[in-house]
């Protein structure tokens, strides 16, 4: 398919337009990244210092002084936890529901979206009241539960879809061959889908991981995540630009890293399967 | 067991296995989904502080009534959709441009597509810090560059007539990779015969764009305004981080209310009120999105 002439202007209008878009979308997070590695000194100067003397002292300023594996640890966690539940839970649900004509199962699968839906501050409330009662108030059991209550619709949501893409007779074939029909579900269609529940830990990982709001309110003091924590930051260092980039790129690097893992099942897993 | 029969009897054998298997998931969705969510119906109509021992009073519908009939709560709720207006507004302008430039075959691309969504994998809290870190007044990079040119120094997130905005700029940051996907699946599920017809026809780029492209694209875009719409009405992350809601009240979008009547003025009654107002315009747009699903894009 090639042209007769190149148009060079649009080729350079459209490397120019790409440029800006890289500009707006990675400058805030270079200099997030590169506040964290200068001196106090220099964080701020004007005019900026793009060239400056690199420094760890940030990062171990952040670990020193408050703490931060203690709380890193609190993170994975509760982002496990959260995440394992909901996918041992949600794969089995979403297995059914995508392959056993269930009394109910619209019902079901519309109340998984509208739950998936539910905004965070409509739930706090309740939550709140509900671990006050019951003791789990201000415990990493609590934001696990509460971190739970958007993991769970999205993986039943996300492993359905996995699930109706697999043809059924692959496992119909197995059960001709002697395959119970548990072991259908274990042997045949769960390795599958193993890539799908792959992503959709990943993603629930990520969500959980970089929650705050839950976090911040139903935890406190030793229990709280790390967004719990750097948001706790900006209250009695509010100038240290330092320490807080440095606590903030610990904890934006390796979900950077899961989310290049992912991308492929990104806009199906957004937009719980409404684009492809 | 017996498999020769078909398909549809396979799938509605009658047996136990079904229903074992959802059931777990369900009991966890109605303990900490369904069961919270009628609590905090229930709850709306009762008076309860959580500094006070006392029980709940009933007050039957006041907790509402007091709420509609306050100036705070429709200036909330203005603020609220300025918020989204301003969120989406912006997120899908640049999502599409982001979506069409992304949208053609060139090297790297792959690569450009993923650094691009960068931001979605952020937390809010970090968004929020990085752009406080942008906007300082004195040593941010964006007044420097504002600074050359000569364009003054805006205070940015610290000054009452520019918060909201300025606000609204970060939450589109966060939110345009989102636009941006799901247009550019839009643009990628395209059928060519149109284009090759149009060229054939000698139209004009604009008009193959104005009378093509956009309504082809349409349910994309409705797609788009609806998921992010849901997901700015909720906002309180980055806006908690950078600002509190001030300063004065310029960013008290709905949530901050409902969370600084709860948790600061300990008026539970009235943050439930307030937190089911926002559930309400929630499903309104939840609702529009599941007609949306009905249509399904595979088709």
């Amino acid at each position: 398919m090639r042209r007769k002439r190149v148009r060079w202007g649009r080729v350079i209008g459209h490397r120019v337009l790409v440029v800006l878009i890289l500009v707006w979308t990675l400058l805030p997070i270079y200099w997030v990244v590169s506040t964290s590695l200068k001196w106090p000194v220099d964080a701020l100067a004007t005019p900026p210092k793009f060239v400056f003397r690199p420094t760890l002292a940030n990062y171990k300023g952040v670990f020193e002084r408050f703490d931060f594996g203690a709380y890193l640890l609190n993170s994975l966690t509760v982002g496990l936890m959260s995440t394992s539940i909901s996918l041992l839970l949600g794969a089995f649900a979403a297995y059914s529901l995508s392959r056993f004509k269930l009394r109910g199962a619209r019902v079901i699968l519309m109340l998984v979206l509208l739950v998936r839906m539910i905004p965070g501050i409509v739930l706090v409330f309740p939550l709140f009241q509900m671990f006050r009662v019951t003791h789990l108030l201000g415990t990493r059991w609590a934001v696990v539960l509460a971190h739970s209550t958007f993991c769970l619709p999205f993986t039943i949501w996300m492993v359905k879809g996995f699930v109706d893409d697999i043809p059924i007779e692959i496992e119909q074939a197995a059960m001709l061959d002697g395959c119970s029909r548990l072991g259908a579900l274990f042997r045949v269609a769960m390795p599958l889908v193993a890539p799908g529940l792959a992503a959709c830990f990943t993603l629930n990982f990520i969500g959980s991981w970089n929650e705050f709001m839950f976090a911040m309110i139903l935890t406190s003091g030793q229990n709280r995540t790390l967004p719990a924590l750097v948001v706790s930051f900006i209250d009695f260092m509010s100038v240290d630009y330092g320490r807080l980039t440095a606590a903030s790129v610990m904890v934006m690097i390796p979900m950077m890293a899961f989310g290049m893992l992912v991308q492929r099942n990104l806009t199906r897993g957004l937009t719980l399967g409404a684009v492809h | 067991m017996t498999l020769g029969r078909n398909r549809r009897a396979w799938l509605s054998e009658k047996t136990t296995l079904p229903y074992v298997l959802v059931t777990p998931a369900l009991i966890l969705m109605v303990a900490i989904v369904i069961a919270p969510l009628v609590f905090s119906l229930v709850m709306g109509w009762y008076n309860w502080s959580p500094l006070r021992q006392q029980a709940p009073t009933y007050v039957g519908l006041a907790n509402y009534i007091k709420l509609f009939s306050d100036a705070d709560f429709w200036y909330t709720v203005q603020i609220s959709a300025k918020y989204v207006l301003f969120v989406v507004g912006i997120a899908v302008t640049l999502g599409f441009v982001i979506a069409m430039a992304l949208s053609v075959d060139m090297p790297g691309i792959r690569l450009l597509r993923s650094l691009v969504i960068l931001p979605l994998m952020l937390s809010p809290v970090v968004v929020g810090l990085m752009w406080c870190l942008l906007y300082d007044p004195r040593g941010g990079v964006i007044n420097y560059v504002l600074g050359l040119f000569k364009l003054g120094r805006p205070l940015w997130i610290g000054d009452v007539r520019s918060a909201l905005i300025s606000v609204a700029i970060v939450g589109a940051w966060q939110a345009t990779p989102f636009a941006a996907l799901v247009l550019l699946a839009g643009l990628q599920a395209l059928p060519i015969e149109p284009y090759e017809a149009a060229r054939v026809d000698g139209a004009s780029e604009w008009a193959v764009f104005r009378y093509l492209t956009l309504p082809l694209l349409r349910k994309f875009i409705l797609l788009a305004v609806l998921f992010l719409s849901v997901d700015a009405i909720r906002a309180f992350d980055t806006i908690y981080t950078m600002t509190r809601g001030g300063p004065g009240r310029a960013t008290e979008v709905a949530s901050m209310y409902a969370f600084t009547l709860g948790f600061r003025a300990y008026r539970m009654g009235a943050a439930y009120a307030m937190s089911h107002v926002i559930l309400l315009a929630t499903v309104l747009v939840g609702l529009l999105i599941l007609l949306g699903f009905r249509g399904g894009s595979r088709e």
